[in-house]
This record gives structure tokens, C-alpha cells and sequence, in this order.
């Protein structure tokens, strides 16, 4: 499938690099890859890198939203960077830039 | 002068799986049709490239079509879509048609979305992305329009 997801450890957080199309097909894998980043890492923060994220639609937004709250629940802080400028639109007409940090650059992002 | 109009519709089964195969396909095919058209119509091509509004295209033919499965036809997979899409030189007409009893569409754009709410969001991003979009009475089909503009030349919007 036309997804993944892959995880790195750097300083003190956990990096998701997201690769790829949120579709139908593909949402119960980012759902149970970031359950599975959030619950067997012990990192404070988790930074989803989408610079190869390229579509998302309504649905896959509210995963991100459930993943959101996921990680506030188990303590944890999420951040996100480096979104190309269409996943970028879609987050600023849904809101979602108002509850997610959204960061530039990596760096940023994990720094802040 | 020359005219041109397609239009193509399929018949689909109300199966989310095929959403994204479907809305890949009808892009693409939106895509080779524009080449038809600046190649005989509008010449040198001085509108709006597919690629530029492409993303938003499909992402409003998915959201479309899916809500036309879970809110329409209830996931019901003997219950049928259809699919209808028109293009000419200035637009791209998109319809798509459920079995279903329609929904309250004049509710869903009345409400706002609380952007902490895990679903919802579906029509608003179909508003962004076409320049038009309305309902037939009883709700269950969706006409989308997108106005095909002249291309901006680096010039950012």
C-alpha cells in the first residue's frame, strides 16, 4: 500500500515520518503505528514529520485529532512539521492549526 | 469554432474501498480531457493546469463520495452511486447520487466544527476546494463546480 510510516529515535523524542496517501486503505495502519509510537516509547515528545505526507482527507484528519488526544492522555506532547503546502491548506480551513503546533523545520519542532 | 462537452458517468458500488481507485481514475481522466481541450479549443493553454487544482478536485470527489456511503447508503453494499462528471473548456461539473433518503444538508452548513471533533469536516473542505456546491431537494445528490481560471503566472495566490 501507498503508506508508511516510519519511526526514529533523536534527542529527547520520537520522529514519525509520515510517506505517502491517508486513504481508506491506509488509515488502520497510521492508527496502530502511532497507538504503537505513543505507548512503547518512552519519549516525552513526538514529532510527525509530513514533508512526504501528500493527501489526507476528512477522515484521515480525524485520526490525527484522535492521535492528538491520545498522546495528551498518556502525558505526552505531539508536534508537527514540515507540511507541503496543499496538507497545509487542508489543516488551516479545518482548524486544525489552532490545536496542532506546526513547525517549519524539524529542528524547530524539536526544539520548541 | 470548435465545442467541446464530455460527459461520463459510472455506476458504482458503495464500497469505501473503491473510493480511492475511482477518484485517481476520474482525475486522470478529467486530465486527458484537457488535453483534448487546450489542444483544440483554447489553443496555448492559458487556464488553470489540472495539476494545479487536482489535489483539491480529488479531495472533493472523495469526501463526496464517501459521504455519499455512510451518510447515504448507509455502508450498504448492494445500494449503488453514481457518479456523474461534465467537463467543457471553462469547468469541471461534478455529481454524485446516492440511494439513500438525503441528508440535511441546510443543518451540516449551519453547524460549526469544533476543531477538537474526530469527523465533520468533510463538506467544509469540499466548499473550499470547488467554487460551487449545492443540493438537489431531497439531499441525496451533490453538485460540485470548478471554474477553470486563468492561470496565474508566478504570481502566488
Amino acid at each position: 500500500m501507498n503508506f508508511s510510516v516510519e519511526i526514529i529515535e533523536k534527542d529527547n523524542a520520537i520522529i514519525c515520518y509520515l510517506t505517502g496517501r491517508i486513504v481508506y486503505e491506509t488509515e488502520a495502519m497510521l492508527k496502530s503505528s502511532m497507538e504503537k509510537a505513543i505507548s512503547e516509547f518512552q519519549h516525552r515528545k513526538i514529532v510527525l514529520n509530513m514533508k512526504d505526507l501528500t493527501y489526507i482527507n476528512s477522515s484521515g484528519i480525524g485520526i490525527l485529532v484522535k492521535i492528538l488526544k491520545e498522546t495528551k492522555s498518556a502525558g505526552k506532547i505531539l508536534h508537527m512539521c514540515c507540511l507541503q503546502p496543499t496538507i497545509f491548506e487542508v489543516f488551516k480551513i479545518t482548524n486544525l492549526n489552532q490545536i496542532f503546533k506546526i513547525f517549519d523545520s524539524e529542528e524547530e519542532a524539536l526544539e520548541e | 469554432m470548435i465545442v467541446f462537452q464530455n460527459l461520463s458517468r459510472l455506476i458504482i458500488p458503495s464500497d469505501k474501498e473503491m473510493i480511492d481507485i475511482i477518484v485517481g481514475k476520474v482525475v486522470e481522466s478529467i486530465n486527458e480531457l484537457y488535453k483534448v481541450v487546450s489542444d483544440l479549443v483554447t489553443g496555448e493553454d492559458n487556464l488553470d493546469s489540472i495539476s494545479s487544482i487536482g489535489f483539491g478536485l480529488s479531495l472533493a470527489i472523495d469526501e463526496a463520495l464517501k459521504n455519499s456511503i455512510e451518510h447515504g447508503n448507509l455502508n450498504d453494499k448492494t445500494k449503488l452511486i453514481q457518479l456523474e462528471y461534465y467537463i467543457d473548456p471553462k469547468k469541471i461539473r461534478i455529481k454524485v447520487t446516492d440511494q439513500g433518503k438525503g441528508f440535511d444538508y441546510k443543518f451540516i452548513e449551519s453547524k460549526n466544527i469544533d476543531p477538537e471533533s474526530e469527523s465533520g469536516r468533510g463538506i467544509l473542505l469540499i466548499k473550499n476546494f470547488m467554487d460551487e456546491v449545492s443540493w438537489n431537494e431531497s439531499g441525496n445528490e451533490i453538485t460540485m463546480i470548478k471554474y477553470r481560471k486563468p492561470a496565474s503566472r508566478g504570481v502566488k495566490r
